[in-house]
This record gives structure tokens, sequence and C-alpha cells, in this order.
């Protein structure tokens, strides 16, 4: 290994550590905002208990709102880490090796988030046990449950898994930086890890038969969200494709997230040498390839509906786009679709900061479109009704908030305690990187291999 | 009468014979009434019948002498009770035939005693005339059968059990794998 | 009330008993389907249930059905007040307001006239809304009555969500009650007393014809235009006449409401603007707004929409 190499590793040990073994008076401050805001969510919540659901704008005619689609917007989310880690693994793609870890914090931390949506939403949280004595498997919600838990299953492990180097990285490095419990828990969570040859083969099995079938019920999970709207007769909401178009919207939204926590984590914890620009780049790509998809699918819905306007999806379409949520769907167009792609694809605009805010937009429309799937179906009046409106209250903005913040506040601790990057993959790719460039000095010829270091 | 200050016969035999008249021709329809011939009715159906099942109840129509009246409207109901309610059902009407024979066919839906009355309510020539059959509908049947939804073979929700199971065996094993990792001590290269 | 002797004093658990056959029943309706349709006896349904007087078990299951004859029915115009089979039904059944288990609604008509158009749960034989619930909470009585369990919905609303009718309310606060509410027995049959976070719905008021009298909203009609029957025994009456269904529907070209839709409702209706009320298809009255007699401020039903 080159000495050039070596300090470069050196480097990336130091990064990953420094959070873990102290912190700044930086982290207090946003930790303390996150639990206000947590805090807040809490006791609008505690509002809801006291006062039933009538506290919230939802009523008879528009039965599901916030709650529902900020659900479908977090389990959405967590589709980047099967994205980045599987498919992008299956796919040998080299470049995704610093960001596998984060995209895998994601998953998780999303999916718990997640999952407490339509708990806040229910009526009688206090019969939640019904939900296992009295199950109904041909339910669409139980599908949920039994796809989200063996998601977070597989995700857990799926995170789990890779860190066991690192752990043994902070096992062996941190020294006296972290406490006696710490150290604890990072040797026991090593499982005595040494770098030998059987243990990297038992871990390439293990990550392998993970890889492998996370990718599926990464599938199946955002399939059976959709499900859940796709077995009911509502317009908009009576749709075959609605499978895919979750998944694909998922996959979408998921990018942006990660997208915005790399950016936020780089700059905080000094990855920049780790994380550069072609990473931004190429998950830029990603997100625009993805906004092709997504107008696909925008096509594949309205179009087929709009050509023969059947009985309340004409409302529908009429509301979506010439009517009251007029201005959040040709916004969603626009601004979480067309500029994203714009940003992502024209040479000028590839530059960090601007794909950081394309991922921003993106991330913000996406919570609209879930807004935009789950509302106006449910106000398409199905009888002779007055149509009826809907715009969330005080409480369900803060439990919103609260949610957001919760998923933050999960993420910060995540990064204080563990390695945000994966730093003994990121070692193994340089070496491969290298490799070629070894055999190519030993034969005199020249390299064409990437730079490590990135662009 | 007084027949000092009374009108005298010449001006009150004419109004008596008016008076007949009128009576006479105003009871012309009611005398011609009892000039519509007697009719007969009877109504046949077999004494017993399951519970479905459809039988047939024919309704003969003949004058008194018995032959039979044609293209005659006979209307059957039959009383009935439903929850509270009771009054007469409607059941339809038939024609009789060249024999005077009308038909119905009818699917006896309620146990017990039943009563089909059929009724013929006449024309110019024939008087109005109802009879009616009791029968014994008997047994147990379920007649009414939800209609059914589809059956797949194969799939049910042992598949869904199969899956899941399949996909946490996974789960398992490779965390067994991984597990592995801290038995085996680091002996040989890094 | 009086006893029922096919209905034991524990009815919570007989109907569970229904709820843990419902499966047997979708096979054994798959089987059926499969047989021959004549001849073919189905397996009775003998309620396991005790009881004191040791009655007749149930030989024959209903089905039960509504059909609305709407040349009868003028949404209680004509009369200057609301919609009576409504008043009937929130007034007997203790309905929460501002829930309409049976709502009048006005449709357009060709030509431009309109037509009252009184709706229930339409009791589907393939209910979107049994379908979906994660708890088993609606559920359908083998005679095809479709219910809610009032203690053990968790109000997740799935189920109005994929109600096509929107016959399916929620109790979004704490009910207002009238105070006899508060002693009522628990019944899964007639959903009182209503609670914070469940779903209601009309309940065809199965448990009266089975004693020998009507629903609420039959009785109340003062057109006579409702009528409830069984499909079982072939006959409905609207409290005064005793039709044949089959007849009543053949006869009148009775028709479902959203038929494309596959749910196959129980509910039946026979074509017409109230004509036999007296009322033009052109008459532009609206039908007077409901009050529920106990309420006092309750929860906006309109979502803000007036």
């Amino acid at each position: 290994m080159t000495t050039a190499l070596a300090e470069r590793h050196e480097r990336l040990d130091q990064a990953v550590l420094a959070p873990l073994r102290r912190t700044t008076w930086r982290f207090y401050v946003w930790t303390a905002f996150l639990l206000a805001v947590v805090g807040w969510g809490l006791y609008a919540y505690s509002v809801q208990l006291r006062g039933g659901l009538a506290v919230t704008a939802m009523r008879d005619k528009i039965s599901w709102g916030i709650y529902i689609s900020s659900f479908v917007f977090f389990i959405g989310i967590s589709h980047a880490g099967t994205l980045i880690s599987a498919i992008l693994r299956v796919a040998h793609a080299p470049w995704r090796m610093p960001i596998t870890r984060m995209a895998e914090f994601i998953t998780v931390v999303a999916l718990m988030v997640g999952a407490l949506m339509p708990l806040i939403d229910l009526g009688r949280p206090d019969r939640l046990a019904n939900m296992f004595i009295f199950g109904r498997w041909q339910s669409p919600l139980l599908w949920d449950i039994f796809s989200i838990s063996t998601y977070l299953g597989g995700s857990m492990l799926y995170l789990y898994f890779p860190l066991i180097p690192d752990f043994a990285l902070a096992r062996d490095r941190l020294g006296p930086d972290a406490s006696p419990l710490r150290r604890w828990t990072y040797t026991t969570l090593a499982v005595g890890w040494r770098g030998a040859l059987t243990q990297r083969r038992r871990l390439a099995l293990a990550m392998g038969m993970m890889m492998v079938i996370i990718i599926p019920v990464a599938v199946s999970v955002h399939t059976v969200v959709s499900w859940v709207f796709a077995m009911t007769l509502r317009p908009g909401w009576n749709s075959t494709v609605y499978g895919a178009y979750f998944v694909a919207g998922a996959i979408f939204s998921g990018i942006a997230m990660l997208l915005i926590v790399m950016a936020v984590l780089r700059k905080i914890y000094h990855l920049e040498e780790f994380i550069t620009v072609k990473h931004f780049r190429y998950l830029g790509y990603l997100m625009g390839a993805f906004t092709v998809i997504m107008v696909y699918f925008v096509l594949s819905e309205y179009v087929t509906i709009g050509y023969k306007l059947p009985e309340g999806e004409d409302r529908l379409l009429a509301e979506l786009f010439t009517g009251r949520y007029a201005l959040l769907t040709w916004g969603y167009l626009f601004g979480g679709l067309l500029v994203p792609a714009l940003i992502v694809f024209l040479p000028w605009t590839r530059r960090i900061g601007l794909i950081v805010l394309a991922a921003v937009l993106v991330a913000v429309f996406m919570w609209i479109e879930r807004f935009l799937i789950v509302v106006p179906s449910l106000q398409v009046p199905q009888m002779p009704y007055e149509p009826a409106s809907y715009f969330p209250s005080w409480v369900e903005w803060s439990i919103l908030a609260g949610s957001f913040g919760l998923f933050a506040l999960i993420i910060t601790l995540f990064s204080r305690f563990f390695p945000v990057v994966s730093a003994w993959e990121v070692k193994e790719q340089d070496e491969l990187e290298l490799a070629p460039a070894h055999a190519a000095a030993a034969h005199g010829t020249p390299v064409s291999a990437p730079s490590p270091a990135g662009d | 009468m007084n027949t000092e200050k009374g009108p005298k016969w010449i001006t009150v035999g004419p109004v008596l014979l008016l008076a007949l008249a009128m009576s006479m021709l105003s009871a012309g329809p009611a005398l011609a009434q009892e000039n519509r011939a007697p009719t007969v009715l009877t109504v046949a159906a077999a004494d017993e019948f399951d519970l479905g099942q459809s039988g047939l109840i024919i309704a003969t129509l003949t004058d008194k002498t018995g032959k039979p009246i044609a293209g005659a409207r006979v209307t059957y109901v039959t009383p009935a009770e439903f929850a509270g309610a009771v009054a007469e059902v409607d059941l339809g009407e038939s024609e009789t035939d060249e024999n005077g024979q009308a038909r119905l066919v009818y699917q006896f839906r309620t146990e017990g005693r039943i009563q089909i009355v059929a009724r013929y309510f006449g024309n110019e020539r024939y008087q109005p005339v109802q009879s009616s059959v009791a029968v014994t509908v008997g047994g147990t049947a379920q007649l009414y059968q939800p209609k059914a939804g589809l059956q797949i073979p194969v799939f049910g929700s042992w598949t869904l059990a199969a899956i899941l199971l399949g996909v946490w065996s996974v789960y398992f094993v490779s965390l067994a794998v991984v597990w592995g990792i801290a038995r085996r001590p680091a002996g040989g290269e890094v | 009330m009086p006893s029922d002797p096919q209905i034991a004093p524990d009815r919570q658990d007989n109907l569970r008993k229904w709820d843990v056959s419902r499966r047997r029943l979708l096979q054994m309706m798959g089987a059926a389907a499969v047989a021959t349709a004549a001849g073919a006896t189905l397996t009775r349904f003998v309620k396991a249930g005790s009881n004191a007087d040791a009655a007749t078990v149930p030989k024959r299951l209903r089905r039960w059905t509504m059909v609305i004859d709407l040349r009868k029915c003028d949404g209680c115009v004509g009369l200057g007040k609301p919609p009576q089979c409504t008043v009937a039904c929130i007034q007997q059944r203790m309905v929460p307001e501002p829930m309409q288990w049976m709502e009048v609604f006005q449709y357009e008509l060709p030509g431009n006239g309109s037509q009252f158009v009184p709706a229930p749960c339409m009791q589907c034989t393939n209910a979107p809304c049994v379908n979906v619930c994660p708890v088993g909470a609606t559920f359908a009585t083998p005679e095809g009555v479709v219910l809610i369990d009032q203690q053990r919905c968790i109000g997740c609303r799935l189920c109005m969500a994929a109600c096509p009718y929107q016959r399916r309310f929620f109790n979004w606060a704490d009910p207002v009650l009238p105070q006899q509410a508060l002693f009522a027995e628990y019944n899964v049959e007639s959903q009182i007393p209503a609670r914070r976070g469940t779903v209601m719905k009309c309940d065809f008021c199965a448990e009266r014809p089975r004693n020998g009298t009507l629903p609420y909203c039959i009785l109340g009609c003062p057109r006579k235009a409702l009528y409830y029957g069984d499909q079982e025994e072939d006959l409905a009456t609207n409290g005064r006449d005793v039709v044949k269904l089959s007849k009543f529907l053949a006869d009148n070209k009775a028709y479902r409401l959203k038929e494309e839709l596959g749910t196959e409702p129980n509910v039946y209706y026979v074509p017409g603007h109230g004509e036999d009320a007296g009322r033009s298809a052109f008459d532009e009255r609206h039908a007077k707004p409901m009050t529920w007699p106990w309420g006092k401020e309750a929860v906006d039903d309109d979502n803000g929409a007036g």
C-alpha cells in the first residue's frame, strides 16, 4: 500500500471516529432543539388523546389526512437504503461505499418513524393489540404490518452486518475517549472481528444473503402500502399501477432524503475528502432518472383516466389540475420533477449546492405528492354531497413537525455513537481500485483506473 | 189518498208510470246482474309440497253447467304474514285456456299451511267468483344461496405464511453466519 | 325487549362464532358455486348457543333486503318535515349527531328533474368494508347483515375509505347521546352506546324482523315507500302491504346503486321521483335539514363545506 493511501485511510479512520470521541456545543444545541420539537409534537398528541380525533381537521367526508400521507412519505424514504446498499451492491457500483451507512441509517429510522404515523391516526390506540389478537390477513393494513416489520428486521440486520468491522475499529481505536459502557458495547457488537479471512468470508456470505432478500422485501413494502389505497374503489386510487408507482416514488424520495442527510453529515463531520462531488452527481443522476420514471407514471395514471373521464375521476382531475389542488399539483410537476431534473442533467448546475437544493425540492414536493394522493381522492363525493374541504389543524402540523424532529433526532444520535461512513468498505474499495494500478505500474502500462480521491 | 184534494188519477197515473219506468230502467242493470251467468271456480293443487318445490296450481273456471269459460283472467293471491304485517300477497295472473283452466306455477317458500286464493272478477256475461286451495308445505331447505366469491385453487393464507417464514429464515441463517464470526478466533491472514 | 329465542343472552359470543366461521362460510360459498344449483341443500347453520328457554333453533337463514320505492318517496317535502325515516332512525337508534345512518339524498334525473333517494347501508354481499377491516370489527352475519363490533373497532377508518356509498360514520369526539344511552347494555346489533373513536353505520335493525316487527325507518315512513324483505322467504313488506319480493323487483324494474362496482348490495330501488306522493320531478324544494333531538353543538360533519 502506498503512503498516500495509508495516510488517506488514517484520515478516514480519524474522520469516522471523531464524532464518537467528542461532541461540540453545537451538537447539544441541535439535539436540544430537536427534543423541543419532538416534545411539542408529544404535547399535540396529548391534546389529541384528550379531545379525540376531532382536534384534527379530518371528518367523515375526508377521513384521512396528513397523518396517512406522512406515513406513506416516511415509508417511502426508507427505500433509500435498499437502493444504495442492495441494488448498487448487486450492480457492483463502487462509488456507493462511503454512503451506504447513511442510507441504511435512514432506512431504519424512516421505518420506525413511519410506522408510528398510522398509530397516531387510530381512533382507538388503546385497542392496538386487537391488530395482533384479531388480525385478519385479508386486510391491507395487516399486509403493512407483516411487510414493514419484515423490512425493519431485515434493514436492522443489513445495517448491523457492515457495522461489525467499524465496531471493531471503534473498539480498537477509541481508547479513553469512550466510556467503558460504550467500549463494552462496541466490543460485544463487533463479535470478535479481527479481519481474518474466514471472518471476512462469513461476513460477505451473510451480507450477500441479506442483500438478495432485502430487495424483494423492500419492493413488497411500498407495494402493500399502495394497496391500502388501491384495494378500495375511490377515484384515483382504483388503479392497477399503484404498486409500481409507489415503489418508484419511494426510491425517488429516498434518494432525495439521502442527498440531504449526506450533505448535512458531510459538512458537520468534515467528510469532504471521502464524500465528493462525484457521489452527489451520481446520486443526482439516479434522482434525475427517477424524475423521468415519475413523469412516466404521472402520464400512465392521468392520461388513461383523462382520456375516458369515468364518473368520479373527472372531478378528481378537475380538482387536481384546475381546481383547489392546482397550485400543489403544478408545483409538484414543475418544482418536484422538472426543475430537479434540469439541475442534475444540465452540466452547468451539477454542483453540490444545487444538487442538494434539487434534493430538497424533491423531498418537499414528494411529501406534497403523497398529500395529493390521499386527500383529493377522498374529497371527490361518492354520493350527492357537497364537496368537503380539508386543511390540517395545528395538532396535525405539530405532530408532523414532531415526526420530522424525531427522524432528525434519531439520526443525530445515531451519528454520535456509530460511524457514519463504512470505513472498512471504503478502504477495501480503494485497494481494489489500486490493484490494477499496481499491476500496471509493474508492467509499465498507463493506469486508467479513476483516482480514489474523486474528481 | 185523499180523493177530494188529492191529485186525480189522470195526473197521478202518468207520474206513477214514469216512476215505474225510471225505476225499471235504473234497476235494469241491477236486474241484468242477475242475468249474468253464475260461474264455478275450482282450484286444485297437490296436498303437500316440500319447501322450495314449485307446484302447479290449476284454476278451472266453468259456468254452472260445467261448460268451460275460456280467455278469462284469473288473479292469484295468498294471505301471508311477514314481520308483523298481515296482508294478501299478489302472486300474478293467468288466462284460462279453451278448457277453462288457468295455470300458475308457484314456488313454495313459506312453511306451514298455505292458502292460494284464485279470483275471477267477472265481466258483463259472467259473475265474479273466488275459490281457494290449502296446501301443506313442509320439510326444510335453504333456498337462498349467496352468490359465491371467486375461489382460486392453490393460493390461500398458507402462501403468505410460507413467504414470511422463508424470508425470516434467511434472516436467522445470516445472523447465525455472522455470530459464527465470534466463535472462530482470528487465525490466518489478515 | 322481548326475549329472542334465536340469540343467546351473551350475543357477543355467538356473533364472534360467526366471525370464526366466516372463512368456512367463504369456502362453502365457493363450493356451492361449483355444485349444481338445483337440489343443493346447504348445511344448517345452527347457532351453538345455550338458551334458558331452549326455544326453536332457526332452520333457514334469512337474507334481509330492503326495497325502496322511489315512486312513493318525496323526501317528506310534501309534509314540510325533515325525512321521517331518518328522524325515526336517529330517535330510536340513538344515532349521535351528525351521523345519518339512513340518509335521504337528492339525485339529478335526466331532463333536469330530481329524485329523492333514501340510502341506508347497502349491506353488500361483497362488502369492501368487510374485506379491508384489519381486526374483523366489521363483519357480515350469515344473514347478510354487515355489523360493526364497537368493542373491537380500532378506528383506522380504512372501511370508510373503502365504502363507495359513504355510508359509514366516525365518532371523532365523544358522541352526544341522550341520557338513557348510558344505561343501554352493549349489543353488537344495536351499537348502543356510541363511543369515541369507532366507526358506526346503519345495521338494518336485523333483530326487529326476527322478533316480528319492522325497522324504525320502515315504520317511520309516512309514504310507506320503504319495504323490508327476506330473499329466503321471498316476501317483503312496508308495514301495510306484503309483496312477493322477486315479483315486486321484476315487475317494477328494480335496480341497485353503483351496480358496476360489484359490491352486490342488498338494497334495491324502484325508479321514480315521488309521483305517487304527488311530487313532480321538477319540484324544486329540497329536503328539510335534519335535527338531533338531544344535540348540543357537535362536530361539524362537512369538513367546513357548510
